[in-house]
C-alpha cells in the first residue's frame, strides 16, 4: 500500500534536492552572522530534509521547500540560543524613513552601481536589516514568488511586497554611499536642495556602527 | 495610470506579480512616460547585476564534503539497527507472522526525528474544517484509525492535518496554534518495538518533543515550546 524503496528516495534527493545546495548556502548567508553559522544551517537543512523528503510534494518547487525548511532551522536554533530578538530585527521595525519613495532618475550613479563588485553588493547586503536583506536575497537573487517568499519567510503577502520595496532601495542607496556615491547623487537626482533631513541617506547605519542601536 | 502609481506597482511589475490588466495599463503608461521607462529599465539592470553577481556564490567545498559524509551515514540504516540482520532473518522464518514487526532497512532513524523533520517541513494543512470533516478527510486515506489527537480547550486551536509518513509507515500530521505557538502531532500505528508504554519527553532543535501512546496508535507531540507548556496541552493520556 505504501511502496517504498530507500534507494529510490537517494535518488530523487540528488536528483531534486542536492542541486539547490548553492541556493540554500546562499540563502543560509543572508540569514547567519558568518560562513560558520551558514554552513551549519545548511548541512542540518539538507538532513532534514532527506528525513522528510517523503513528505515532499512533487509540483511544488524543491527550492522553496528547502528554504522553509532552513528558516525553521534558522529560527529554531536562534530560540535555542536565546538570540530571539536580535539588533537587526529591532532596526528592521523601524518605519518609513522617508527617503525610499522619493522617484529618481537616470543619473550618473547608475553606471556605477551596474559595475558594483560581487564585494560591494555582499558588504552592502550585509549592512541592511536581515528581514529586508532576506526578501531582496529571495526575490531578486533566488527568483521566488511573492507567494513562496511569504511562506519562507512567514509573513503575509502585504509585508513581504513592502519589505521588497523598500529592501531594494535600501540596496541601491547603500551601494551609492560605498562608492562614494551617496549623498549628492540622490539630491542632484532628485533636484532637491541640501535639507539635512532628506539628506540622510540611511541614518540607521551610523547609529548601528555606533553601537546603540534605536 | 499615472506616475505616482507606476511608481507604486514598479516592484510588482518587476517580479511578474501584477494581474495582466494590470499590466497592460502599466505597459501602456512605460511606453507613453520615458521618465518611469528609464526608471524601470534602470531597476531591471541592477537587479540583473544584483542576480548575476550574487548568484556565483558557491556552497565551499568542504560543505559538500561534509553533508556527503552525513548524507552517507543516513543511508546506511543497518548500523543503527539493535538486531542484526541474520537474527532478525531467522526469527522472521521461525515467526513469519512477526516478520512485519521488525525494525525495517527502510527506516533509518528512530521515528520521532521523523516527526520532527515532519514538523520542520511541513507546508500547512492539506484539510481544514471541524473535528469529523478532518476525520473523514483522513480516514480515507490512510490503514488506521485516525482520531483528532489534542482535546478541544481555550487556546489550542485545530489548523488542518496532513497525510504523511514517518520511514515507511502512513502517518497523520495534526497543525495545532497553542496561543500562537506551532505545534504538530503526527499519528502513526505503532509496529511493535516501537509503541512506548509510557510518554518520552525530549528536546530536540529547539523544540520539545513528547511520544505516548494514545487509543492504540503512538502520537509524537512536537513545539516551540517549553516541556512545561506540554503537559498543558497533551491530554490525560500523559500522567504527571
Amino acid at each position: 500500500m505504501w511502496p517504498f524503496d530507500a534507494s529510490d528516495r537517494r535518488r530523487r534527493f540528488e536528483r531534486e534536492a542536492l542541486p539547490h545546495l548553492d541556493a540554500c548556502y546562499r540563502f543560509a548567508l543572508a540569514l547567519a552572522r558568518d560562513h560558520a553559522e551558514a554552513d551549519d544551517l545548511v548541512q542540518e537543512t539538507m538532513i532534514r530534509a532527506y528525513r522528510a523528503f517523503d513528505s515532499y510534494a512533487e509540483g511544488t518547487r524543491c527550492k522553496a521547500w528547502l528554504f522553509r525548511i532552513l528558516k525553521n532551522v534558522f529560527l529554531n536554533r536562534r530560540r535555542t540560543d536565546g538570540r530571539e530578538v536580535d539588533l537587526e530585527e529591532s532596526l528592521g521595525a523601524i518605519q518609513d524613513l522617508g527617503w525610499e519613495d522619493r522617484p529618481f532618475y537616470r543619473s550618473p550613479e547608475d553606471a556605477a552601481i551596474l559595475a558594483a563588485t560581487r564585494d560591494r553588493i555582499e558588504e552592502a547586503l550585509r549592512r541592511m536589516p536581515r528581514d529586508f536583506r532576506e526578501a531582496v536575497v529571495l526575490a531578486d537573487v533566488e527568483g521566488l514568488s511573492y507567494q513562496e517568499i511569504s511562506e519562507v519567510m512567514g509573513t503575509p503577502i502585504g509585508t513581504v511586497m513592502s519589505r521588497i520595496h523598500r529592501g531594494r532601495r535600501m540596496l541601491r542607496a547603500l551601494l551609492s554611499e560605498s562608492l562614494g556615491l551617496g549623498q549628492e547623487a540622490q539630491r542632484e537626482t532628485t533636484g532637491e536642495t541640501a535639507d539635512p533631513e532628506s539628506g540622510r541617506v540611511i541614518p540607521w547605519v551610523a547609529s548601528r556602527e555606533g553601537g546603540h542601536g534605536l | 495610470m499615472v506616475c505616482e502609481e507606476a511608481i507604486r506597482y514598479e516592484d510588482l511589475y518587476l517580479d511578474g506579480e501584477m494581474a495582466p490588466d494590470e499590466r497592460l495599463r502599466m505597459e501602456a503608461h512605460l511606453a507613453a512616460c520615458p521618465a518611469c521607462r528609464n526608471r524601470v529599465t534602470e531597476w531591471i539592470r541592477i537587479r540583473a547585476v544584483v542576480r548575476q553577481r550574487m548568484g556565483e556564490v558557491r556552497a565551499p567545498a568542504s560543505l559538500r564534503e561534509a553533508l556527503d559524509h552525513r548524507l552517507r551515514r543516513e543511508r546506511n540504516p543497518s548500523r543503527r539497527r539493535l538486531i542484526p540482520l541474520a537474527l532478525a532473518a531467522s526469527l522472521a522464518l521461525t515467526l513469519p507472522l512477526a516478520k512485519g514487526l521488525w525494525s525495517r532497512p527502510e527506516d533509518p532513524l528512530p521515528l520521532e526525528d521523523h516527526a520532527v523533520a515532519t514538523h520542520l517541513a511541513i507546508a500547512g494543512p492539506e484539510v481544514q474544517g471541524d473535528r469529523a470533516t478532518v476525520e473523514s478527510f483522513l480516514q480515507a486515506r490512510v490503514p488506521f484509525p485516525v482520531r483528532v489527537p489534542l482535546p478541544d480547550r481555550p487556546g489550542i486551536r485545530l489548523l488542518g492535518a496532513r497525510v504523511a509518513r514517518v520511514g515507511s509507515r502512513p502517518a497523520v500530521v495534526y497543525l495545532y496554534d497553542a496561543s500562537g505557538h506551532r505545534v504538530s502531532v503526527t499519528q502513526y500505528a505503532p509496529a511493535g518495538e516501537d509503541l512506548p508504554g509510557a510518554p518520552r519527553v525530549g528536546q530536540r532543535d529547539g523544540l520539545t518533543v513528547v511520544t505516548y501512546p494514545a487509543e492504540g496508535l503512538v502520537q509524537t507531540v512536537v513545539g516551540d515550546l517549553p516541556e512545561s507548556a506540554v503537559s498543558g496541552i497533551v491530554p490525560a493520556a500523559w500522567p504527571r
